[in-house]
């Protein structure tokens, strides 16, 4: 009887509970990172998150990558060849790749004068970004054209009212 | 006696507002251009439709007068805060497509943010937004940084008459130049030297960087315009933190300080006036205040122990300096303010906000003149009290030339000191009811008023709508320093209410 009630717990645990002790382990966002405790600062964490803008120089070994999840994005200090793996950033024409890093959060690192960054230790790509199709709308640029119009005809007017006047 | 406009008056007035609508809709070619050569192919129809609405309201509203006759100067005063407003509703037109904000009165509140050099913002999804639509952001600080009324002066289109009252209207006090048109030329030759030095020095830190050479010049022009305007926009939802470098935040904060400084200050500067420039109470105010106040934020940040000497040497004194400016880059997440900066350093933000830069700069703020006449005033009571009732106090200070402390002058330091505190505080009680943290609301609440643009995170787009309109009024009227406003309000209100006079 313990038995099939502990075997009974187990399962249910398992698939209630699941999911989220599995969220627990799991990633977080670069939003979420920014406002962690900060009795966390200096310990390694887990973040996903999409390449954004460009890799910028660090130093000679180094690069920075910002990391965007949650409508926050954090600098990750990594390794060139690391940052290297990285395709596509994201930006207006594209999304960038989705990143899962760990590393060492740093809420006022000694290192970098103060910033808050993550040190990265691992990264890995999650899935690749892509082109993002914008479809544009003429219907805009006719409403632009009548209004060019539109103001041509005023001026005229104007113009035409100044000399009746003059 | 109130002066009620006349109705050719408020003709005379849409006209001139159909004028800066008119030349709103022509900026925009510059984001349209931008777009075509980045291949933004969405954007650049969201710029045709934005400029050819703005050249048809602009021109149908041009015909309402001849523009002819003279404006009074209250007429002046009343066009000056309507041609603000309306040029931020037009602005905001294409922004509003870019699938960047929520609602239409989100890109409104960017308009006026940008107009305004205040730099707060609800855009949504920063990172992702067209080049485009980031150059018409920054342009907007171009724009409102050197005055909508200057840029119509210094391109001497149409306003023929009451410019002066025109140029005070928009909340400069003095004229640089003989010729006031002159004067708004000189300000914008000053603003195009200085964003010209900070594009070149920050597109070669970006190209140390490692960023691709159009990036690099977008992203160096658009943080010079936002650091020299004093406006505090920035490409990425990161604003300064995105860059990681020293050299970015030197550069930056080079330009801050020469947009902080009175034009005609430059102008004293630039013909050989040395002197002035060690003299000038703004200077020395500005000065006294920073290293008082970054002492104060010093102090904040060594109590909590968070940050090395050289990383509260670099927070503290980079944001007290974006504070004082009015610029309000951020190198901070806004849950780092009190955490990690601590108490006395974000009292000493919200002071330095407060206090702002100089009159006749792109900052915003109740301005150094101000403060330095008010302790000059408070010194000359303190010595008529210890004096004989016949002795003859007269108190002197330096601000291009020595000048003499007036009553006249101290109480209307005074009246803008006690109309900025009171919007200060206003706007903080109003945060506050609406369920925001005191401290936080108050620091919020003078941002907006200051046109600073630094914030604790209330500042977003899911703020309430009722707060985001506070922030919006607070930003157009602190602008103008509420005298244009007021003038405003009162010449629609008059116009409304019922003539005495004519039924007696």
């Amino acid at each position: 009887m313990r038995l099939r009630v502990l075997t009974a717990t187990i399962l249910v645990l398992s698939l209630v509970g699941g999911p989220a002790l599995a969220f627990a382990d799991d990633a977080m966002t670069p939003a979420a990172l920014v406002i962690i405790d900060r009795e966390r600062d200096g310990t390694r964490v887990t973040i996903e998150g999409e390449a954004i803008g460009e890799d910028l120089h660090a130093d000679s070994r180094n690069r920075w990558v910002n990391i965007l999840g949650g409508g926050t994005a954090v600098g990750v200090f990594m390794l060139n060849q690391d940052a290297g793996i990285i395709g596509s950033y994201g930006g207006y024409a594209q999304s960038g790749d989705v990143l899962r890093v760990t590393g060492v959060v740093n809420v006022a690192c000694a290192q970098h004068a103060g910033e808050f960054d993550v040190h990265a230790e691992q990264v890995e790509i999650v899935s690749r970004g892509s082109a993002t199709t914008r479809t544009p709308e003429p219907w805009k640029g006719v409403v632009g054209i009548v209004g060019v119009l539109v103001f041509i005809a005023q001026t005229r007017w104007f113009r035409y009212r100044a000399t009746r006047e003059a | 006696m109130w002066i009620r406009m006349r109705v050719s008056d408020f003709g005379l007035v849409l006209h001139y507002v159909g004028l800066f609508v008119i030349g709103t809709g022509i900026a925009m070619l510059v984001p349209l251009i931008t777009a075509l050569l980045f291949r933004e192919w969405a954007a650049a129809f969201d710029y045709m439709l934005g400029s050819g609405v703005a050249l048809a309201i602009g021109g149908g509203l041009r015909l309402m007068s001849d523009g002819v006759r003279p404006l009074t100067h209250g007429a002046a005063l009343g066009l000056t805060a309507l041609g603000w407003l309306a040029v931020s509703v037009v602005a905001a037109v294409p922004l509003a497509f870019s699938g960047n904000y929520l609602t239409f009165l989100d890109a409104v509140f960017d308009a006026i943010s940008g107009i305004t050099t205040s730099g707060l913002t609800v855009a949504v999804d920063l990172d992702h937004m067209a080049l485009s639509h980031n150059m018409w952001r920054h342009l907007t600080h171009l724009i409102g940084g050197q005055g909508i009324i200057v840029a119509a002066l210094s391109l001497a289109i149409g306003l023929r008459s009451g410019a002066f009252s025109l140029y005070l209207a928009e909340g400069r006090d003095e004229r640089i130049m003989p010729n006031v048109v002159h004067t708004a030329r000189f300000i914008w030759f000053v603003a195009a030297a200085y964003v010209s030095i900070g594009t070149v020095a920050l597109f070669a830190v970006n190209s140390y960087l490692g960023m691709a050479p159009g990036r690099g010049l977008l992203h160096a022009f658009w943080i010079s315009i936002a650091a020299y305007d004093t406006g505090g926009f920035g490409p990425q939802s990161q604003n300064a933190m995105y860059y990681h470098s020293y050299l970015f935040e030197v550069v930056g904060v080079f330009l801050m300080i020469a947009g902080t400084i009175n034009f005609n200050l430059h102008a004293q500067v630039w013909r050989g006036d040395r002197v002035e420039l060690w003299r000038n109470i703004e200077v020395r105010v500005l000065l006294v205040n920073t290293l008082i106040l970054s002492g104060l934020a010093a102090v904040g940040v060594a109590a909590l122990k968070v940050y090395g000497p050289l990383g509260a040497v670099r927070k503290g004194a980079y944001h007290i300096i974006s504070a004082h400016s009015g610029t309000g880059h951020q190198t901070i997440y806004s849950s780092q303010w009190l955490s990690e900066l601590g108490g006395a350093a974000f009292a000493a933000v919200i002071l330095a906000m407060a206090a702002g830069g100089a009159v006749s700069s792109t900052a915003g703020g109740i301005k150094a003149l101000r403060l330095g006449v008010i302790v000059k005033s408070i010194i000359h009571q303190v010595k008529a009290s210890l004096l004989p009732r016949s002795a003859v106090i007269t108190t002197r200070f330096t601000h291009i030339g020595e000048k003499i402390l007036t009553p006249e002058v101290a109480s209307a330091a005074a009246v803008v000191f006690i109309l900025y505190v009171i919007t200060y505080v206003t706007g903080g009680l109003i945060g506050a009811a609406y369920g925001y943290g005191a401290g936080e609301a108050i620091f919020e609440s003078v941002s907006a008023t200051a046109n600073v643009g630094l914030s604790t995170g209330i500042t977003s787009a899911t703020m309430p709508v009722g707060l985001k309109l506070v922030y919006m009024l607070q930003m157009w009227a602190g602008r103008l320093e509420f005298v244009a406003v007021f003038s405003l309000v009162t010449q629609v209100a008059l116009s409304v209410l019922p003539d005495n006079r004519r039924r007696a």
